[in-house]
């Protein structure tokens, strides 16, 4: 948002978010140019009510025509297709709120706490952060859980993201490990607790909007970092400026944004968004729409393998019977073994060629050459398989919360 | 650019026609009895964008009306408010998604 929205009140600013939109849609074509400052050459094609992307772009400061699933609070998501640089400009990387971001974030006099079951806590400046500890640039996954909701029969209630909830960007930091061996973890330790400085949507300065924790033993990964940079930037506002933890390969969630406070704690977090059936889904097996008991829920820990074609964007015509296909796969806390194309709904596959990840927490690019023997309507089906032997299925495993939809990635082509 | 951009458009905002194309008084959400009772409530705390992406039965309906309460922070509310409200969100925001915003809709 730009200094002149977060200076609204909250309802005030969807009111004019909406009202902006609705202007961008209604404007005529000699205000349209006005804006864009130049003419359009194919104005006469434009439909009605069409938002170009040089304008649509200047809906959320930073961000490149990010489909936008809700204002309040804020959550968007990335067209496949826009994700196919090897990894994610950060006017690329989707965006997941659960409360209000903080207005007014200085860097210069932010502080992280590390506290709890340590020997020693730690009131830290980010300027400590860069002159104490060992600087890390790795490029790592954040997905959220819930990618992929939006194809769940029944619907699972959430936000309905499709395939874009996932990027994959540099990130500068230091490792949380060092930052725990520096205060110390003493016996009995078991779960980090992860606090922001976002607010709850009620405005209860008691409540948490989110509140998420690790498994000690994931904590002290050598590529979960606590980051003050996103491709060589100071974090974007909506990634969690000035500061925030990366936990590539398990739910979105983990990486608390606007990071203020990490404590250790004796039992399984029980924080805003870690209990009941949040972030969880159930211990078995179960049919599309079964209730489920709350008791039956297990915490997510690890993301599923996955991949997603990001050349060409689906509905694309080809023109030539050949062509380049493209894209990413990933496993959370594994790496990518092999990624197998269709063009048949799945008779039969090609091995597609498989980059290396650049890092550990990485996604791995592929590509292959494709042929297509005659004209007409293809799919091009893209089905990877991690170090575990585990490979994405052609059917959702139903959970009542809509996460970890890792099915194979269909997209639709025309050749002509 | 951007912040001028935001200016100039927030000037000419009160000239636009309120409410033209897809939208109705209630935002995103169709128009309907409870409606207005929907829109009013939800909206103190979140946008009507999340209410329309749902596709959920008036048994989930309504534990996500007590979870905003129990969890959320949400007032209780009083019948028959509570009822008009259940009703419209089943009627119109049921599993066989009648009114599922089209892919790409609000950006």
């Amino acid at each position: 948002m730009s200094e002149a929205m977060s200076k609204r009140e909250p309802m005030n600013k969807s009111r004019a978010t909406a009202d902006r939109r609705q202007f961008l849609r209604n404007m005529s074509l000699a205000t349209l140019t006005s804006l864009l400052g130049t003419a359009i050459p194919f104005h006469r094609y434009l439909p009605q009510g069409f938002v170009p992307v040089a304008l649509a772009n200047s809906l959320i400061d930073g961000k490149d025509a990010l489909t936008l699933l809700n204002d309040r609070p804020l959550n968007a998501e990335t067209p496949p297709e826009l994700l196919d640089d090897p990894t994610t400009p950060t006017a690329r990387h989707f965006v997941r709120n659960n409360g209000q971001p903080p207005s007014a974030a200085d860097p210069g006099a932010w502080v992280l706490e590390v506290d709890g079951l340590v020997e020693r806590p730690l009131r830290l400046t980010i300027a400590d952060l860069k002159s104490r500890f060992e600087s890390q640039r790795k490029a790592l996954v954040i997905e959220c859980g819930g990618n992929g909701r939006a194809f769940f029969d029944p619907p699972a209630r959430g936000n309905q993201w499709t395939y874009g909830a996932v990027g994959c960007s540099y990130w500068t930091g230091v490792r949380l490990r060092d930052l725990l061996n520096e205060a110390g973890v003493r016996e009995g330790a078991i779960y980090t607790a992860h606090y922001g400085a976002d607010k709850h949507l009620s405005g209860d300065p008691a409540r948490q909007p989110i509140s998420r924790g690790l498994p000690i033993r994931k904590a002290l990964q050598e590529n979960v970092l606590i980051a003050y940079e996103m491709n060589d930037e100071p974090l974007h506002p909506m990634n969690g400026a000035p500061l925030r933890l990366v936990v590539p390969g398990w739910p979105g969630s983990c990486s608390q944004k606007w990071l203020t406070r990490i404590r250790l704690r004796d039992i399984v977090h029980d924080g805003a968004k870690m209990t009941g059936k949040s972030y969880r889904v159930p211990n078995r097996p179960v049919a599309p729409g079964e209730k489920v008991d709350k008791a039956d829920f297990e915490i997510i820990e690890r993301m599923p393998v996955k991949s997603l074609i990001t050349f060409p964007a689906t509905g694309a015509e080809l023109v030539e019977r050949t062509a380049q296909v493209r894209g990413h796969a990933w496993s959370g806390d594994r790496s990518i073994v092999r990624v197998d194309i269709s063009t048949d709904f799945g008779a039969s596959w090609r091995r597609a060629e498989l980059d290396q990840a650049v890092n550990d927490g990485a996604w791995q690019n592929w590509r292959i050459d494709l042929d297509f023997a005659q004209p007409g309507y293809y799919e091009i089906w893209s089905r990877a398989t991690d170090s575990g032997g585990l490979s994405q299925p052609s059917a959702i495993a139903w959970n009542p919360k809509g996460y970890l939809n890792n099915t194979v990635h269909r997209i639709a082509v025309r050749v002509s | 650019m951007r912040i001028t951009f935001t200016a100039v458009v927030l000037a000419v905002l009160p000239l636009q026609p309120l409410n033209a194309d897809s939208e109705t008084p209630f935002g995103v959400l169709v128009e309907g009895q409870g409606a207005a009772e929907t829109y009013s409530v939800c909206i103190a705390c979140h946008s009507e964008k999340i209410i329309a992406q749902q596709g959920l039965s008036q048994e989930d309906w309504d534990e996500l009306l007590e979870w905003m309460v129990d969890e959320q922070g949400m007032a209780d509310l009083p019948e028959p408010l509570r009822g008009d409200i259940l009703a419209y969100l089943t009627a119109n925001y049921g599993p066989d998604r009648p009114n599922f915003p089209a892919p790409g809709d609000g950006t």
